[in-house]
């Protein structure tokens, strides 16, 4: 019966030389395509295209089977073919232990930062988020579906994943993806504006700096020791009364027409000029009513915006009335600030403590002395109800650039399917879509991430200098684990440096390398792991190295010619 | 008949002495005929005797005469110096901040490029004086910075970076911020122990006004360098001696004469198990791997972690798995070819010295305390070794055939010893390549990243399992077998070399250098040729 099988005409194709040296010369061949692909772009990317393509694990499985057939048709067993048993044996399982992790490993790493637990393990594989919101009340909920991994543009017309009712399609997905923007019209409906300042400082040379009402991280920037800020309600003559800078204990700043007031929270309900401000306690957002000298009431929600809130909780665009935040104004540091904005040209003021300076009229033709470290400010471009539009181009990765994900998307409702959107969604921030019915989605496409059921804290990072040198001799970090199951917490500490890695919970840390964290600490980047397949590849490798030394030379062989 | 053989040994005693006086060189002092610019009356004498003081530069202790060389080396390029010995090109330009000595070098320039965007002439001597570049500094600096910027990688890129160490290098050294002295801190009984270091290192420059004397003349501060010199090493550490001594004796340059001579006995005696054959062969083992455990001793780490250890490495394994091989076989051919492949090695390592650092350096954090490193990296260089031995073999098959010398029956004889070679060389690899998973698994957690170098170190193991199985298969027959293992090396050419020379990309990215690529083409050119011609003259008959 045995017989029989094995003089059949697939087991002696699949078992016979032939195929494997075909299969070796192939897999060597791409092997070596792969090497040069990396040279050239990155190993992420010679992943992608080389090692995980189909054609790649086709060839390995057919050196598996190959490999698999060989020893097979060589049963029964046969003294003299010991060693080539084992080898084969070990073979075997050392391919299938590599399965094994690329199936279902874990490589991934995770930043700590100093005294901040974090239990967020990324993997460089790309996956789809979504947060939905129905309400600024609510927690979001999480949507997320992993994309798969290639090195080429996909492309699809098939609903990807559903977030309540809206369906989301991914387009088109890029892997390997570049942004080039431009800026065009905003809708009417949008009042925007953006400015491009150039700064310039003999120590630092020149600095460009862009300040947009569409992206709220660039409000506020920060450039050495200096605060700048775009605040384009901001009445910021207020700023030259002196009553506001001395009091430094100010959080907010009233205006309204002439009238500029400094509120303190911890002193209110606070009466002043025949206003009266007070903290209403209903909600969980900061909500502030001022009541003007003619009993108009004025709510404000200053954390989402300057402006008064109606009471169908809509913007009052046409109020004259302003409430900022303008804590850490006056803490001693440095501060430029744009304000309203007239006709051609916009207000600034630059101050820091006390004392502070008003300019009404700053226009894009003049330079601008600061009184800082002879800082010199010009405006580059005042862009009045302008948006960047930003597409995202294929690139592949020249010299071991990294890229960024980014998907063409449409975000369609399940309901009314002439309420469709489409937009482009990246690593690099959550994109926000507006639903009929007040909720809000926010999208992005980032690395993936796995939770931990324990959190990390860096509680102290050391790096070890060759003596006389700031070369790095080694990095050790002290960590603090904590469980995130309440039922039973556990804390416990490990000291994670080279080649001493933290093993918990099926996982390995090993320290891999920092980062400089913006106040000037050092956080660290530890890489984790999960490998079911580990067993296997060990055995596998003991039994190949075994197997090849006693098929050299234990086994005596008859002389071939 | 015996006077071909006392000729051959004389020719043999006449070269290595030759090559030992020649490469020894740059160890007499010429200070006396040196003309010197030092503008003040005093010049300072620096005596050959400083080259044992220590010296803490780049992160390591380390003997004054080897900082000396390696500074004079990053400066012109070159490790030796027709008129000025690296002690006195070191000591001498160290207190220039006190005499304005400034040594009459040149700085080795590869590009044309370089001379034209820096706007200097260029004689056609690929150097230029370093009196003439320092007041360039500045441009210098800036040029490296703007062309870092402009261009990612290439020759004009490289060259404009060597330049700017070489400029700033010299710089340090002419400041008197090179040079660091050690001050032993009398132990406090009472302090605990490593509470603080009890040695200071402090920069010639710094030591008249730390000493409260700013009129310290050089003189004067050589002697307090000398005095702390040997109180350093008395009362904390005179381990850096050894290699001074290491430097001094040169044990490689002494292996190159002793492999000539064994090979002329070895070729004379008709038999390997002859005793004087082994008894010269034991010596020139003996004398490698002394050298080699004294490199250990010294660097306190195995011999494994840049280009120049492991092509050490590779030649002191050929002659042993050679000797075994032909011993086992009593065949001295085998024995010729792993003593070909030393002398190879051996001259790689004096003089393809851009392409190989003989420099010791302080280990990268990663490859630390390893023992899965050295198990590794030893295990696959020396499979290299015994693979080379059936690469030289077959090239003799090959080269004897084209010139019309070889016999039918070698074919059969020259398979038989490759096969010998090719079993050490494919298990060792084997292996090797899976203890380099197991320490990428115990050092990151992953057994396999398709890093270039392991990816390669695979790619010859499968070349030479083609083979193998296609030999078993009956494929490849008799001379086809010396042929295809003729070309199959250059897949460990490419592992060995090519990924850090070539590719230079990847996890081990030690000893990029310029050399390297032209080293990697001229093998791949001349095996190419070898094969080709071997090929058609085959089909011609």
């Amino acid at each position: 019966m045995w017989k029989r099988l094995i003089r059949t005409r697939v087991f002696r194709f699949l078992s016979s030389l032939r195929l494997a040296v075909v299969v070796l010369s192939l897999y060597t061949l791409f092997m070596a395509i792969g090497t040069i692909v990396e040279s050239k772009t990155n190993a992420q990317y010679a992943k992608l295209s080389v090692y995980m393509t189909p054609w790649f694990i086709i060839i390995q499985i057919g050196l598996f089977l190959n490999i698999l057939f060989a020893a097979l048709v060589r049963f029964p067993y046969k003294k003299r073919l010991f060693g080539f048993y084992i080898i084969h044996a070990g073979l075997l399982l050392l391919m299938t232990g590599a399965g094994i992790t690329a199936l279902y490993g874990i490589d991934g790493s995770i930043r700590l930062l100093p005294q901040k637990p974090t239990n967020f393990v990324v993997e460089n594989k790309p996956t789809l988020y979504a947060f939905y919101q129905s309400s600024p009340m609510r927690p979001p909920s999480e949507f997320m579906q992993a994309l798969p991994q290639s090195a080429s543009i996909m492309e699809s017309n098939k609903v990807f994943m559903s977030v309540m009712d809206y369906d989301i399609t991914v387009l088109k997905f890029i892997p390997f993806a570049e942004p080039t923007s431009e800026w065009v019209d905003s809708p009417p409906s949008k009042e925007s504006l953006t400015l491009k300042i150039e700064l310039q400082n003999p120590n630092f040379g020149n600095q460009l700096l862009t300040l947009s009402t569409h992206d709220k991280e660039k409000l506020t920037q920060k450039i050495g020791g200096l605060t700048v800020r775009l605040a384009p309600e901001m009445n910021l003559k207020c700023l030259q009364n002196k009553f506001l800078s001395a009091d430094t204990k100010a959080q907010y700043l009233f205006a309204m027409k002439d009238q500029c007031l400094a509120i303190n929270l911890d002193e209110t309900p606070l009466h002043k000029n025949g206003y009266r401000i007070e903290r209403l306690q209903d909600s969980s957002l900061l909500k502030i009513q001022v009541t003007t000298p003619d009993k108009q009431a004025l709510v404000f929600y200053p954390t989402m915006n300057a402006r008064p809130i109606k009471e169908d909780m809509t913007l009052d665009t046409d109020s004259q009335a302003t409430l900022y935040d303008i804590s850490g104004l006056f803490d001693g540091t440095a501060q430029l600030i744009f304000g309203k904005f007239f006709g051609e040209s916009l207000s600034m003021a630059w101050g820091k403590g006390q004392d502070w300076h008003y300019q009404d009229s700053a226009s894009t033709n003049e330079i601008y002395t600061l009184p800082w470290m002879s800082l010199k400010l010009s405006i580059e471009e005042i862009l009045k109800n302008k948006e960047l539009k930003t597409d995202w181009n294929f690139l592949p990765p020249h010299d071991k650039e990294e890229r960024h994900f980014a998907a063409y998307i449409r975000v369609q409702n399940q309901i009314k399917p002439e309420d469709t959107r489409d937009l482009w969604i990246d690593d690099t921030e959550a994109k926000t879509v507006f639903t009929d019915r007040g909720a809000v989605i926010e999208l992005m496409v980032g690395n993936t991430i796995t939770e931990l059921d324990f959190d990390l804290t860096l509680t102290e990072f050391k790096m070890n200098t060759n003596p006389g040198t700031m070369d790095p001799a080694s990095y050790e970090s002290f960590v603090d684990i904590s469980s995130r199951d309440s039922k039973n917490p556990s804390q416990e500490k490990a000291h994670i440096y080279m080649n001493s890695p933290l093993k918990k919970g099926g996982f390995t840390f090993y320290q891999s390398s920092y980062f400089d964290t913006e106040d000037g600490q050092k956080g660290s980047v530890l890489s984790v792991n999960r490998d079911p397949g580990r067993a296997l590849k060990y055995i596998g490798s003991f039994l190949l190295v075994m197997g090849s030394l006693i098929h050299f030379y234990w086994i005596k062989r008859p002389k071939k010619d | 008949m015996l006077k071909r053989k006392i000729l051959s040994l004389l020719a043999v005693v006449i070269s290595s002495c030759l090559i030992y006086s020649s490469t020894s060189q740059a160890e007499t002092n010429f200070s006396d005929f040196v003309t010197t610019n030092e503008t003040q009356s005093e010049k300072v004498r620096c005596p050959s005797r400083l080259g044992e003081l220590p010296i803490q530069a780049g992160g390591r202790i380390k003997p004054l005469s080897v900082h000396a060389r390696e500074m004079l080396k990053l400066v012109t390029g070159k490790s030796s110096h027709p008129t000025l010995s690296p002690i006195d090109f070191y000591c001498r330009s160290s207190f220039s901040f006190l005499t304005s000595y400034v040594p009459p070098v040149k700085v080795r320039i590869d590009h044309e490029e370089t001379f034209k965007n820096l706007g200097i002439k260029n004689d056609n001597s690929h150097s230029f004086p370093l009196q003439e570049l320092l007041p360039r500094t500045n441009q210098i600096l800036n040029y490296a910075q703007d062309i870092t910027i402009k261009e990612k990688k290439g020759g004009v890129l490289n060259d404009a970076k060597a330049l700017a160490s070489r400029i700033s290098g010299a710089q340090t050294i002419l400041l008197g911020q090179d040079w660091k002295i050690p001050f032993v801190v009398p132990h406090d009984a009472n302090a605990p122990q490593g509470a603080h270091d009890p040695v200071h290192w402090i920069s010639v420059s710094e030591i008249p006004t730390l000493m409260g004397q700013p009129h310290l003349s050089a003189s004067e501060i050589l002697a307090i360098a000398e005095k702390t010199g040997l109180i350093y090493q008395k009362e904390v550490d005179d381990h850096y001696l050894i290699e001074y001594w290491y430097d001094k004796l040169r044990p490689f340059h002494i292996a190159i004469s002793v492999l000539l001579l064994a090979s002329v006995i070895t070729f004379l005696k008709g038999t390997p198990r002859h005793k004087g054959v082994l008894a010269i062969n034991f010596l020139l083992i003996l004398i490698q791997a002394l050298a080699i455990a004294t490199r250990i001793i010294i660097s306190n780490r195995g011999p494994v972690t840049n280009m120049y250890e492991t092509v050490m490495w590779v030649g002191f394994g050929s002659v042993i798995f050679a000797l075994i091989i032909s011993w086992s076989r009593n065949d001295k051919i085998i024995l010729l070819m792993g003593q070909l492949m030393n002398l190879i090695t051996l001259f790689m390592m004096s003089f393809a010295t851009d392409m190989l650092d003989a420099s010791i350096q302080p280990l990268v954090p990663v490859l630390r305390d390893n023992f899965w490193l050295s198990t590794h990296v030893t295990s696959i260089t020396i499979s290299y070794a015994s693979l080379a031995l059936s690469w030289l073999l077959a090239n003799l098959y090959l080269i004897r055939f084209i010139l019309g010398k070889a016999k039918p029956e070698e074919i059969d004889h020259f398979s038989k010893l490759a096969y010998d070679a090719i079993k050490i060389g494919v298990v060792l690899l084997a292996a090797g390549i899976i203890l380099g998973g197991v320490w990428a698994d115990y050092s990151w957690g992953r057994f396999w990243g398709w890093d270039p170098k392991e990816t390669w170190a695979l790619i010859a193991l499968l070349c030479y399992m083609i083979i193998l199985h296609g030999r078993y298969a009956g494929w490849i027959k008799s001379a086809n077998f010396l042929s295809t293992l003729a070309l199959a090396y250059l897949s460990i050419i490419m592992a060995w070399f090519g990924v850090n020379y070539v590719l230079a990309a990847g996890l081990h990215s030690y000893g990029f250098s310029n050399g390297g690529a032209v080293f990697i083409s001229s093998v791949v050119i001349a095996q190419i040729t070898i094969s080709l011609t071997y090929e058609i003259k085959k089909r011609l008959k």
